[in-house]
């Protein structure tokens, strides 16, 4: 077994430190294997080792000892984050072959510190599925049983992390699309507060809920992934970060007082929510009391309705990101003599079903008659959910739920359903109408038909309040409530 | 939802579908639109607040917040050619006529 593969990105980096291993030989080794078992795996669209681009060659090669975020190791990129030069699809034909001519903030501040990007990692079509099965280029499959679904949109990116092809992948969560994969591949999935990272080079989707998350094998890798990663930018004026925090630091020390947790109960249901994985819940609950963690139950007063209220303005917010891919600006030049119907034709032939579908939901409802009655109420509702979710933090340090209402399904189990997908993500939503950080951590694993399934629970606390959220997760895992396995089929 | 305001929508967006693509929509949009139209008839009653800026996410349309960007980035930023604003390219087409 090739150790370094399934290592945590903290002992990468010691052994780096240590001259034990360098840089160069990490980045070679995990190029190899993303090459030996994408074809089985198809995670990756593009290898980027594969290019000999001069934008790929960075100098940093030794890391610095008085730095400890992530530096001079390797990673995957989400097929929708810019790197100058590398074609960047979004998982769809309508981009396909379209090489940016600059790379995004958060990819940027990684190159800055030695870092190497491995490969782009398939996604749903503009970020749009739960499963990865809205791929252009192929459905990446789950590694711990191939006929399975890895989750998604950021699917790719969690397959990479969990089988030992990438120690750190860089995915995009605007409903859930880190944490569910996370889940459903059994490693830690974290979505920051909206505003904590740059979204200044990623392909949008829905701008006021898009933000880029981090996949790693290891709880503390987190930390180390945001201290990079989290740098001011004056290219998105909606990056609130600033330079003065030390996540690793901050995640290393123990609570002052024992943390309370708000178990939301609505989805203690098991009508909504596996009854496998509310066995992991309540188990889980009973752990952390001992502990010494005070665990109560709440209530999120019309929680039920932010899948609803997400779907509308994520699909309103689409329709108008989407509008630049008519052949002109984005998209291959048509050759219909009518500007219309040159539009009609790029767009028609360019789009998935999945990303038609929201295109005319968001088109719907935003449209003259229809506005009021979806688009603006949606936006009242999203505001009460966001202060009925303050409200019940202000009370509790973090809110536990289960991170998705099922264990990984099978492949076209739910694509002739759209609704039945959008469920997928029933748990996480909120999250993400309030602009709050979230964490999937991996708890263990039920079993299907003699197969082993990852089973993820999910954390949330307070707007820019992500150290107190990494501290968790470094605490559950040093107590062994959490914590990353290698799929055995793929352990060398 | 009918097959013809789904013609209509896909106008509306610049899309094209098959007669067989359609029909096939026009029952999973009215599906669709009976899961999102939970929240017009749940929010009837909704309570009408004011919401405190610290408690909203960072992108909010209808509030102006204060910058982080200092103003020394400002100042040293390329001075930006106004006059751009206004060249307009020839539109040819359809859509030059519907204006």
């Amino acid at each position: 077994m090739n150790e370094i593969l399934f290592d945590t990105a903290v002992n990468l980096q010691k052994q780096i430190t240590a001259n034990q291993l360098s840089a160069k030989e990490l980045f070679d080794i995990q190029a190899e294997a993303a090459l030996k078992h994408n074809p089985t795996l198809n995670c990756y669209h593009i290898i980027t080792s594969e290019y000999t681009s001069d934008n790929l060659i960075y100098g940093v090669d030794y890391p610095s000892l008085e730095y400890n975020g992530y530096q001079c190791l390797p990673f995957s990129t989400k097929d929708l984050m810019c790197i100058t030069s590398v074609e960047t699809t979004a998982g769809s034909k309508i981009l396909s072959g379209w090489k940016p001519p600059y790379t995004a903030s958060v990819v940027q501040n990684l190159f800055n510190r030695g870092c190497r990007s491995i490969g782009m990692t398939n996604m749903d079509e503009f970020a749009m599925g739960s499963s990865n099965e809205y791929c252009s280029w192929g459905i990446p499959r789950n590694p711990w049983d191939l006929n399975r679904v890895p989750g998604g949109s950021s699917g790719g990116a969690a397959v990479s992390v969990a089988s030992g092809l990438a120690p750190l992948a860089l995915g995009t969560d605007t409903g859930g699309s880190v944490r569910q994969p996370a889940a459903f591949c059994g490693i830690y999935g974290y979505k920051p507060t909206y505003g904590l990272f740059s979204r200044y080079g990623i392909i949008a989707y829905a701008s006021s809920l898009d933000q880029v998350g981090i996949f790693t094998r290891g709880a503390l890798d987190l930390a180390m992934a945001v201290e990079t990663i989290a740098q001011p930018d004056p290219l998105d004026s909606t990056c609130q970060a600033t330079s003065d925090k030390h996540y690793v630091d901050l995640a290393n020390q123990s609570f002052d007082h024992p943390p309370r947790i708000g178990v939301i109960k609505h989805f203690l249901n098991p009508e909504l929510v596996d009854p496998a994985i509310l066995a992991h819940l309540e188990r889980f609950i009973t752990e952390v009391t001992k502990l010494g963690w005070q665990v109560v139950e709440v209530e999120l007063p019309m929680l039920e309705l932010s899948l609803p209220i997400y779907y509308i303005i994520s699909c309103a917010e689409c329709s108008s990101n989407l509008a630049r891919y008519d052949g002109i600006r984005y998209g291959p030049t048509g050759d219909h003599p009518d500007l219309k119907q040159r539009y009609i034709e790029v767009r028609s032939k360019g789009f998935g079903q999945e990303v038609r579908r929201r295109i005319l939901l968001g088109t719907y409802v935003l449209s003259s008659g229809y506005k009021d009655a979806f688009y603006n109420k949606a936006r009242e509702v999203r505001n009460a959910i966001s202060s009925n979710v303050n409200n019940l933090l202000s009370d509790c340090d973090f809110l536990l739920t289960p991170t998705t209402p099922d264990l990984p399904f099978k492949f076209g189990s739910k694509t002739r359903d759209p609704v039945k997908m959008y469920t997928s993500d029933a748990c996480l939503t909120f999250v993400n109408l309030a602009g709050l950080p979230g964490v999937s951590i991996p708890v263990g694993f039920s079993s299907i038909d003699g197969v082993e399934l990852p089973v993820g629970l999910h954390l949330t606390s307070k707007r820019f309040n992500d150290e107190r959220l990494l501290q968790a997760c470094v605490q559950l895992e040093l107590a062994g409530l959490c914590g990353y396995k290698a799929p055995k089929a793929f352990i060398i | 939802m009918s097959e013809e305001e789904i013609t209509k929508l896909l106008d509306l967006a610049r899309l094209e579908l098959s007669n067989h693509e359609i029909s096939g929509l026009a029952q999973q949009f009215g599906d669709m639109l009976q899961f999102v139209g939970q929240v017009n008839s749940a929010a009837q009653n909704l309570e009408q607040k004011p919401m405190i800026l610290k408690d909203s996410i960072a992108f909010r349309d209808d509030i102006i917040s204060q910058t982080r960007i200092c103003s020394s980035e400002f100042i040293s930023a390329r001075q930006k050619d106004s006059r751009r604003d206004f060249i307009v390219p020839r539109i040819v087409g359809g859509e030059a006529r519907d204006e």
